[in-house]
């Protein structure tokens, strides 16, 4: 399931790309499970169809999702998806880890709670195996 | 005008005041309970007038008075369900929270445990045109009518019907709380089953409706005739009254779901 907050900063296409991301990543959509139909999605969340397909497109580019005649939007395995380089990874983890910091900072936030903040979340996200 | 055009022209008029009768108020406040109370009103007022002119033109223009039972739907539609809605919002349009929730289940991809009932209606609808065309070829009944295997044939669009009909079923809008409830969840699971089964049901009644009177033409002539008269007229009005009561469930169940959303997005 994913939720999206309509008073939120973040663009709703954002927020859509970001939760079906995280879903991929904890394993809730597993590789080969389909995605719901664009229009099926934009009708439960009452958004616009093209927030939606805007979503599901930056998916398709992060390599996360592939796009099958007949089948719709459907989740990539790992040996499908495109080969990340370990170092062009951490370049992007660590340009949006500044974002993140960077967005803190303009709200005023010290840094443990940033750091508390952090870590309550990967506990949440990414729980210990 | 006969007794059967009587009754349901003052059933179709009725109907949707009656119906009023069933839904409990949920109305909360003092405004919603006045709106309730004059849209009801109106809506009553407005069932009596058109009884009354049925009434009067079935004794003078009986051709036209028959068509009065066309008053359900503006009673219906610009009446009751705005008097529904008032009592009870669930009964309106998909609320919405400012949170809100989808699942990432595709819901358009029928279900496999369906298989078998596709199987089951592909099979009933094959058979039945094979015993129609049996009769014809064995030339059981003279002259050979080839022309009703039309309507054995027509039956097979059924199954396109019925497949269009189900995938809209399914990818009717599904919100959640942000916070899914398990009642919530159950009553969904419930509804589709209903829904799902509904469609069969009906499909099934309509391909017999379709494929029996012709059926029986070729096998049995003219004997046959009073019962494809029976079939077609009785079974056909028995699948429109099963319809109407298949949409009001469904109605009913939808405004349950609503009405679960709301209440579980004003706990989130």
């Amino acid at each position: 399931m994913i939720t999206i907050n309509l008073e939120s900063a973040v663009p709703i296409v954002e927020q859509v790309h970001a939760e079906i991301r995280q879903s991929i990543a904890s394993g809730l959509l597993r590789p080969g499970e389909p995605l719901p139909t664009v229009r099926q999605l934009a009708q439960d969340l009452g958004i616009n169809l093209n927030t939606v397909a805007r979503a599901y497109r930056l998916l398709e580019s992060d390599g996360l999702v592939t796009s099958i005649r007949g089948r719709g939007s459907v989740v990539r395995s790992a040996r499908e998806a495109p080969a990340i380089a370990e170092q062009s990874l951490k370049q992007r983890i660590g340009q949006s880890i500044r974002t993140l910091i960077a967005d803190a900072r303009l709200a005023g936030l010290e840094r443990s709670e940033l750091e508390a903040l952090f870590v309550e979340q990967a506990r949440s996200q990414w729980p210990q195996e | 005008m006969d007794i059967f055009d009587y009754a349901f022209t003052l059933c179709m008029i009725l109907f949707p005041a009656v119906f009023t009768l069933f839904v409990r108020s949920k109305a909360v406040t003092a405004e919603q309970q006045s709106r309730s109370r004059k849209l009801g009103r109106i809506l009553w007022l407005s069932t009596g007038v058109s009884i009354v002119a049925f009434l009067l033109l079935a004794r003078w223009q009986p051709a036209v008075a028959y068509f009065m039972w066309f008053m359900f739907f503006p009673l219906w539609f610009l009446l009751a369900m705005p008097m529904l809605q008032s009592r009870d919002p669930g009964w309106g349009p998909i609320q919405r929270d400012v949170v809100r929730s989808a699942s990432l289940v595709r819901r358009d991809v029928l279900p496999s445990n369906l298989r078998v009932g596709w199987i089951a209606i592909t099979a009933l609808w094959g058979l039945l045109l094979c015993v129609a065309v049996a009769g014809l070829v064995l030339a059981v009944v003279q002259p050979l009518q080839w022309w009703l295997l039309f309507f054995n044939l027509a039956a097979g669009a059924e199954l396109w019907l019925l497949h269009w009909a189900m995938r809209r079923s399914l990818i009717e809008p599904e919100p959640s709380s942000a916070h899914e409830s398990e009642i919530l969840r159950v009553e969904r699971q419930r509804f589709h089953r209903f829904k799902l089964g509904g469609w069969f049901f009906l499909a099934a009644a309509m391909m017999l409706i379709f494929s029996l009177p012709p059926l029986l033409l070729i096998w049995y002539g003219n004997e046959a005739l009073t019962w494809t008269i029976v079939i077609g007229a009785g079974g056909g009005s028995l699948v429109g009254i099963g319809g109407g009561v298949f949409g009001t469930i469904a109605s009913i169940r939808r405004a349950r779901i609503n009405r679960l959303c709301i209440e579980a997005s004003s706990h989130d």
